[in-house]
């Protein structure tokens, strides 16, 4: 006879079922303590240096008396905030980079409103990011700066350097998908399978900009058990323990922080990358101009998640051979998407890599 | 845990300790919320003594049959006493609160299934094909149990009155008083989508009566009549809208195919701990490995190109419907004069491209320039070009 698939005492049962309860309601308890200025992101200081169509230009605050001479300028994706390089003190890529002696600029990209519909990735690629670099490269007064491109931002970051080559110094792309059909099959990125055969035309033309929400739920059924459940399961053996509550808060705030997609980026983002895969291809174009990533001559830095379930390992090593550059260089962390942001352990070593990596192309 | 109906008497017990316990947990929060608060949950909030339904189980769990019941009043319990309780916390903190709460509520479900699991299971089996069994009949039970995060989408497209039904529904949401007053539309819309064009004209009729009636009447504007076109509209949306219901339905079929065989991966998951004899110790392993398993299969389903094909006939399905719904609504928009979404988008959409055009003309005056924009921008700015540059800037934006 096959043996019980459950041992379980009922006096553990029992015990184990009122612990949650008692848990429960202790968290209760304690989130309603928090107020609003408990769940703060984004915990360096930093002043707005530009600003367009709400979009805006950060530059951070130097945690050192002479920083080095070269700035870094964060791109960001257009899916979620970009506080997540910030997050807090203890989970900050940037103060990391700060306390190293960077001098840090990041694009926030804002909220785009349906009056920014027709925004095109010309516009944010040879045109926001583009005024932005120039903008650094003014107040620097360095002629090429160093780019950190995350996720999508990466993908931006790469075709901009291949259109602006003289102005970037070096690139970093960090979790940037590159080779949008990468590992078909099994290893496929979900995002790549459902997007595939999608009507982009259509929902762009029926909802103008692309609810935020809808890239949320999309995210949520991803994994929907543990991050609908298990996540929350978890919550409660922290339940009592008001920092870890509030950390809790703050990646929570981030993942439902999600600004509605501007219609006609979205559209040639969708078509041109995830669904026909121009970029690895060199067919993308880009304000009549076509994005060769040969042209992309500076030193690169390829940093990817090994377990990424967004983008998928695959996607990002793409890269490797594509550019014009024989400095190019990969790095790797065993984490996800997020925790190349807030892991713990990445912190403590990513930042250092980095700012090596720059300092020996400086 | 010792087998047997000794065992499963005694695992009902703690059981029904655990719960009196966990109700008087919940009934000191929400009487102590009450009074911080000042907005104590509505209904009688069950004592510590007892649960609500306690006297039709008396010594027994409730979970002994009729578990929805039990959490429906637990749920509320909860529901209730953290709203009242985070009133006054951070959204995402008063979120956060209700997802814990509703995971408890998972786990008590769980839990339930579990101890049914456990009690089917502790019968000795006669085959290892009656194990078998008896694990396929506990995923289906797990299935069958928890709440479907798509629950609702399985309805397949009923009658052509029941969908017209459904479709007023749906147009309830555009504006303009007139757009309530459809819902007048006699219910035999199946004979005149079916070809009954003496229907159509009734129908069509009173929809302009109701424009009449109220939006027309009240600014005293020419009577629009009905038209052929406006009969076409409604038609065409009202067929986008049985597509949609067609595609919702056909994408639910993929869903819950999915939904099953994520079950079987739980269920197969259950059967390799118990031939590797490493039973689960806790309902929070349960829960974890349970979602582990499910997920994974999930996931595969997901990546199916019939999965996401389905899908994307779905949202495909959904957009075209959106399209007609907003023809419906811009017709009235413009019938009393409001701006409607499409004009304003073409509005912004001469902005836009006149933005643009500023800019890149003054990058084109900027290339004319002798000096250059690298380096030379720098010194050159700071006397004079980044005050002229920052203040078209702003203007332009």
């Amino acid at each position: 006879m096959m043996p019980n698939v459950f041992a379980i005492t009922p006096e553990t049962f029992a015990r184990e079922l009122a612990e949650m309860s008692r848990q429960t309601v202790a968290g209760v308890e304690t989130l309603s303590r928090i107020d609003s200025d408990d769940v703060t992101v984004g915990c360096s200081a930093k002043e707005a240096v530009w600003s367009e169509d709400g979009i805006t230009l950060y530059r951070f605050t130097p945690r050192v008396a002479e920083p080095r001479p070269v700035p870094l300028l964060i791109s960001y994706a257009l899916v979620n905030r970009p506080y997540m390089v910030d997050l807090q003190e203890d989970r900050s890529l940037v103060r990391n980079l700060l306390d190293l002696g960077l001098d840090v600029y990041l694009i926030d990209w804002g909220y785009p409103t349906r009056a920014d519909r027709w925004r095109t990735l010309d516009d944010y690629i040879n045109g926001y990011i583009d005024r932005c670099v120039d903008e650094v490269r003014e107040r620097s007064g360095q002629p090429a700066i160093h780019v950190l491109g995350i996720c999508q931002g990466g993908t931006f970051s790469l075709c901009y350097a291949a259109l602006h080559p003289d102005k970037v110094k070096s690139l970093i792309a960090m979790v940037a998908p590159v080779d949008f059909h990468a590992e078909s099959g099994a290893e496929c990125g979900l995002l790549n399978a459902w997007a595939r055969p999608m009507d982009i035309d259509l929902m762009v033309d029926a909802l103008g900009n692309i609810p935020g929400d809808f890239m949320n739920l999309g995210f949520l059924m991803l994994k929907p058990f543990q991050l609908n459940v298990a996540k929350y399961a978890g919550l409660l053996d922290i339940a009592e323990d008001e920092t870890k509550v509030r950390n809790f808060l703050r990646m929570e705030k981030w993942i439902f922080d999600s600004p509605d997609q501007a219609g006609e980026a979205y559209r040639q983002f969708l078509k041109d990358f995830y669904q026909d895969n121009k970029l690895i291809a060199g067919e993308v174009e880009l304000g009549g101009r076509r994005v060769d990533l040969k042209a992309v001559t500076m030193p690169v830095l390829n940093v990817f998640a090994e377990q990424d379930h967004l983008v998928p390992p695959a996607s990002s090593l793409a890269l490797a051979g594509r550019v014009g550059t024989t400095d190019y260089k990969e790095l790797s962390y065993p984490v996800g998407h997020i925790g190349m942001y807030v892991s713990g352990k990445v912190q403590k070593t990513l930042p250092a890599a980095l700012v090596e990596w720059l300092d020996a192309r400086s | 845990m010792s087998e047997g109906q000794d065992g499963i008497g005694s695992m009902w017990q703690g059981m029904v300790d655990a719960q009196r316990q966990m109700w008087s947990q919940w009934a000191d929060l929400a009487a102590a919320g009450a009074q911080t608060a000042g907005a104590a949950p509505t209904g009688a909030a069950p004592t510590g003594a007892a649960w609500p339904g306690a006297a039709q189980w008396p010594g027994a769990s409730p979970w002994s049959g009729a578990t929805d019941a039990w959490l429906a009043s637990w749920r509320q319990l909860a529901h209730q006493t953290t709203t009242a309780w985070t009133a006054g916390a951070d959204p995402v903190a008063r979120d956060a609160a209700q997802g814990m709460a509703a995971t408890q509520e998972t786990m008590l479900r769980y839990g339930a299934l579990m101890q049914q699991a456990w009690s089917m299971l502790s019968a000795p089996a006669t085959s290892p094909e009656e194990t078998t069994a008896k694990l396929d009949a506990f995923g289906r039970l797990m299935q069958q149990s928890i709440a479907v995060p798509w629950s609702g989408l399985g309805t397949p497209p009923g009658d052509m009155n029941s969908l017209w039904a459904g479709y007023l529904a749906a147009l309830e949401r555009l504006p303009g008083p007139w757009a309530n007053l459809i819902k007048e539309v006699p219910t035999s819309a199946s004979r005149a989508f079916g070809g009954d064009s003496s229907e159509m004209l009734g129908q069509t009729r009173l929809l302009w009566d109701a424009w009449e009636r109220s939006a027309g009447r009240l600014l005293e504007t020419p009577s629009m009549g009905y038209s052929r076109e406006t009969t076409e509209m409604l038609q065409r949306g009202f067929e986008a809208w049985v597509d949609y219901r067609r595609a919702v339905f056909e994408f639910s079929v993929v869903l819950n195919e999915a939904w099953a065989a994520s079950g079987q991966a739980g269920v197969d998951m259950l059967r390799r701990r118990a031939e590797a004899n490493t039973p689960i110790t806790s309902l929070r392993e349960f829960v974890n490995v349970w979602s582990e398993a499910t997920d994974g299969s999930l996931e595969d389903a997901f990546r199916a190109p019939r999965y996401a094909e389905a899908q994307a006939a779905m949202l495909a399905a959904a957009m075209r419907y959106r399209l007609r719904e907003r023809d419906i609504a811009e017709t009235a928009l413009k019938m009393t004069d409001i701006p409607s979404r499409s004009e304003l988008d073409e509005t912004n959409r001469r902005l836009h491209a006149l933005k643009r055009e500023v800019r890149e003309l003054r990058r084109a005056m900027a290339a004319a320039q002798p000096t250059t924009r690298t380096a030379g921008r720098a010194s050159t700015d700071k006397a004079t070009g980044k005050a002229t540059d920052k203040a078209t800037d702003k203007e332009v934006s």
